[in-house]
């Protein structure tokens, strides 16, 4: 066999090794850093060869050749078989390919069939025959998995990462059996790739696994004691880890309602994860709102519980401000492994109470649409939190039971709908909020709706639902954080796109965001306040596509007079949002009572300019230091989008809290995010009709206060009033040929419409 | 042998004599995966065309860019047209390797008001190898 470059080789090695670390399984320190420090040494090729394979031939479980036909024999390598119960521990497997033949490699257990959908895991298990599912799962105990992509790329050596769980403790034996499905050289018209290779590799009186003496770590019932600090019950996001970093339930393998993509779990008071006896580290958080609780614990045979309390820093509810996620989805993204499908909502509620969410706006959307829809009710609701398919979790060995808390009816989700994947998408994403009926008008199907977004929105609208754009940044950044600014973006993507022409028409009332660069979001909101518009900003998540930490990354806290509860608590909260103050953001911090003179009405007038009194309670909470790099980075990088600690003013813990007259900053103050809560107050004159806003940037935005002066209306930019007109035209050249041509016609017309309005708005503008 | 349940959606194979195939979801965000079409074997210093099929479900215009990972003597050129919104569309870039060598490569594919891939989808790595023409 030929001896393999060293760049691919080491490549290969690198990529199984951050891979390792991903599914929580990583190496050592020492070795990694002898790794990297071995890529790039000035040994020889063939010492560099050498050594790399001499450090990871301890951590390789299966050494795996495979033959010119393409058969691949395993056999066990230097690590030892140390499996956990209920959990998956990760391995490397080195492939030895000399005839280089690109192949995908997969893993199978001996003797075990059709047990676990491996697209990916998030979800539930999926097989063809439902009747088996659950003999069958309970007759397995070990699964396999090649983690990621594992396409030989016909390199003489190559490393790639196994996973394997185990249902049961104790020490077992097990086989395992790798397979190489050449799709390059399939020759059969009966058999797919891996067909071939399994019917070659099984029916050879050859024995082609590796047999191993699994000992596997058994685990306990571990309950979680989670409190309020006033002691009630509660959910809330759990993280567990061992001193390896490995997650505890594993994320290589979770069943709804734990993900894959994260590493916590949501859990109630009193209910349990199964951990195998160790020290670990628990983190405890209930979303924003609360600062995250770590411990350290150790569990041996007699640890029976975990008891957790956590830290709330702020409640913005005791000020009559009631949080919500716009835009969160229980099927669809890839996430899923039935996309079609996703999850229920008895998950969905557990995920939106862990992240101490009032109110999750599930949106339906074109993938997982004719499935999820059977969830829509018109109503609000707050189911228990039970466990999807429990008959498979209970044979899985899952025997937790979901408990009820104290907190349940304190959350609420409701099922609506994104126009997203459907025919008018390409002119931005809606979000209706609080239809009664989710099928467009003499429709079947998804491909029967409309082309562009104009008789969507108006047709909601009919139905009293509060309708928009969602993420609305995606394909309006121009390059500069300026803001305002007056390039006119690309509309290249499906953020804010057709709302210029909704909103002068009265058909959209508001756009979502929270997610993007500030300029790509806010500008186009800004230009339509500054001619007078009343649209709303709403923060949103698109759990977990776009942001898949959990729900209310971006959330919006809406002022009302009573919690909103029961059947009606989407319509409660959306009567807040068209006519009572709020604000969106991270929850990180937060803006209450915004007044001018002493008063929160969101429409004010004024006798004449002058100046105005500008007052509100901001709380904003940041760690005293800015956090630590991660292991192997030379500084600590902010998470993309909002968060506040992009807001920090160098490594100080103050942030700044800026007042916005017309999309223009007027006055500024600096607060220490230390969590308490800050009365502000501002004096700031007000020459003609305007609205005026607080923010601290990449945290926090409240809607504006609109202030008339001696009974005129908003006409505060000319140059706003032509970016909007332009960007009309640019919108059209953009989407105009994605519409049906028996559409089009009434489109131009709309699109006709709104631009003679801008241009009828910028001719009353009084400034520039 | 595991089950594996054929992919749905936004998500499944696309059918392409193409070596890579980038789909793009109704949520705009852009996967990338090798097909099974062969990749060729490249000539020292000449450019070597890589055929890539884009299924569009997002409607995204625009560029689409290609970041790879520096790998000493390999030089990749982007595709030269700009995504149309179409649902199919074929597309190519170039890649050099400037002598006889085999590297693996890590390519990002990115689309102009698109969103990134989902954990690793966007990216793709190929094995090159270029060899002088006996």
């Amino acid at each position: 066999m030929s001896e393999p470059a060293v760049q691919p080789l080491f490549a290969s090695a690198i990529r199984g090794v951050r891979k390792l670390q991903d599914l929580g399984d990583p190496l050592p320190a020492d070795v990694v850093s002898q790794l990297s420090k071995l890529e790039n040494s000035s040994l020889s090729q063939a010492e560099r060869r050498d050594q790399l394979e001499s450090l990871l031939s301890p951590f390789v479980l299966v050494d795996v050749s495979i033959d010119e036909q393409g058969r691949a024999l395993s056999a066990p390598g230097a690590a030892p078989p140390r499996l956990v119960q209920h959990g998956w521990r990760s391995f490397l497997v080195r492939v030895a390919n000399p005839h280089r033949i690109e192949a995908r490699l997969f893993a199978s257990p001996s003797g075990v069939f059709g047990l676990i959908d491996s697209h990916s895991h998030s979800a539930r298990i999926a097989l063809p025959d439902t009747l088996t599912i659950v003999p069958r799962i309970k007759d397995a105990w070990l699964e396999t998995k090649i983690a990621a992509a594992g396409d030989l790329s016909g390199l003489e050596v190559e490393y790639r990462v196994i996973s394997l769980y185990s249902r049961e403790g104790g020490v077992r034996p097990g086989g395992l059996t790798i397979f190489a499905a050449d799709e390059h050289n399939h020759q059969s018209l009966s058999r797919s790739p891996l067909g071939l290779a399994g019917f070659r590799t099984n029916f050879e009186l050859r024995e082609y696994g590796a047999s191993f003496d699994f000992d596997c770590a058994p685990a306990g019932e571990i309950q979680l004691d989670i409190r309020e600090p006033d002691g009630r019950s509660c959910m809330a996001a759990i993280t567990v880890q061992d001193g390896q970093g490995r997650s505890y339930p594993s994320k290589a393998m979770r069943l709804a309602p734990d993900m894959f993509f994260h590493e916590h779990v949501y859990r109630a008071t009193g209910e349990m994860i199964r951990l195998p006896e160790g020290r670990y580290q628990v983190s405890a958080i209930r979303g924003p709102e609360y600062r995250p609780v770590l411990l350290e614990t150790d569990v041996d045979a007699g640890t029976e519980r975990i008891p957790i309390t956590l830290d709330r820093w702020v409640d913005p509810a005791a000020h009559g401000y009631y949080s919500g996620d716009p835009h969160i989805h229980a099927g669809g993204c890839s996430h899923y492994n039935v996309p079609s499908e996703g999850v229920t909502p008895e998950t969905m509620i557990r995920h939106v109470r862990g992240e101490g969410l009032w109110l999750g706006s599930v949106l339906t959307w074109a993938p997982c649409y004719y499935h999820q829809k059977q969830f829509f009710s018109g109503e609000s609701i707050s189911p228990p939190a039970d466990l999807e398919y429990p008959a498979m979790q209970a044979a899985q060995g899952m025997t937790w039971s979901p408990r009820p808390t104290d907190r349940d009816a304190e959350s609420a989700l409701r099922y609506d709908v994104e126009v997203s994947g459907f025919p008018s998408s390409h002119s931005g994403h809606l979000i209706l909020l609080g239809l009664t009926d989710q099928d467009y008008p003499d429709t079947k199907l998804i491909e029967d709706w409309p082309s562009w977004n104009l008789p969507v929105l108006r047709w909601a609208k009919e139905q009293n639902a509060l309708v928009g754009y969602a993420h609305c940044g995606i394909g309006l950044a121009v390059g500069t954080e300026e803001l305002p600014n007056y390039i006119v973006p690309s509309f290249q993507g499906i953020g804010s796109n057709e709302i210029i022409v909704d909103v002068p028409l009265g058909a959209a009332d508001f756009q979502c965001g929270a997610q993007l660069a500030p300029a790509a979001e806010l500008n186009i909101w800004y230009h339509l306040l500054s001619v007078g518009y009343r649209t709303l900003m709403l923060g949103e998540t698109d759990y977990p596509c776009m942001y898949d930490e959990g729900p209310g990354v971006g959330r919006t806290y809406v002022r009302l007079a009573e919690p909103p509860t029961g059947p009606q608590a989407i319509e409660a909260w959306i009567g807040g949002l068209r006519e009572s103050a709020s604000y969106f953001g991270d929850g990180r911090s937060h803006v209450f009572d915004l007044a001018v003179d002493g008063d929160v009405s969101r429409e004010q007038s004024l006798d004449a300019p002058g100046s105005v009194r500008v007052s509100a309670t901001v709380a904003a909470w940041l760690p005293e230091e800015p956090p630590a790099p991660q292991a192997g980075r030379p500084a600590y990088s902010a998470p993309v989008g909002w968060h506040l600690e992009r807001s920090r003013i160098g490594t100080s813990r103050a942030v700044e809290v800026e007042v916005v007259l017309n999309g223009v900053v007027v006055a500024t103050q600096e607060v220490v995010a230390d969590g308490t809560e800050q009365e502000l107050a501002f004096d700031v004159t007000v020459e003609r009709s305007s609205w005026l806003a607080l923010r601290i940037l990449r945290s926090v935005h409240t809607q504006p206060i609109f202030l008339e002066v001696g009974g005129r209306p908003i006409r505060a930019s000319r140059r706003s009033g032509q970016w909007l007109h332009d960007s009309v035209d640019q919108l059209w050249k953009a989407k105009s040929g994605f519409m049906r041509e028996t559409e089009r016609d009434a489109a131009r017309q709309a699109y006709d419409e709104a631009q003679a309005i801008y241009l009828s708005r910028l001719d009353e503008c009084e400034v520039d | 042998m595991v089950h594996h349940a054929p992919a749905v959606g936004c998500c499944g194979p696309v059918e392409t004599d193409a070596p890579l195939a980038v789909t793009i979801n109704p949520e705009a965000r852009v996967n990338v995966a090798r097909s099974g079409a062969p990749i060729g074997t490249l000539k020292p210093g000449e450019w070597h065309t890589l055929a890539v099929t884009v299924v569009n479900d997002g409607f995204v215009t625009g560029p689409l860019a290609i970041e790879a990972e520096p790998v000493r003597g390999l030089e990749v050129e982007p595709p030269a047209h700009e995504l149309t919104g179409e649902h199919r569309q074929e597309t190519a870039f170039r890649v050099r390797l400037d002598a006889p060598t085999v590297v693996d490569v890590t390519l990002t594919f990115r689309a102009l008001g698109a969103l990134g891939g989902l954990a690793t989808h966007s990216t793709v790595n190929l094995l090159l190898s270029a060899r002088s023409q006996q």
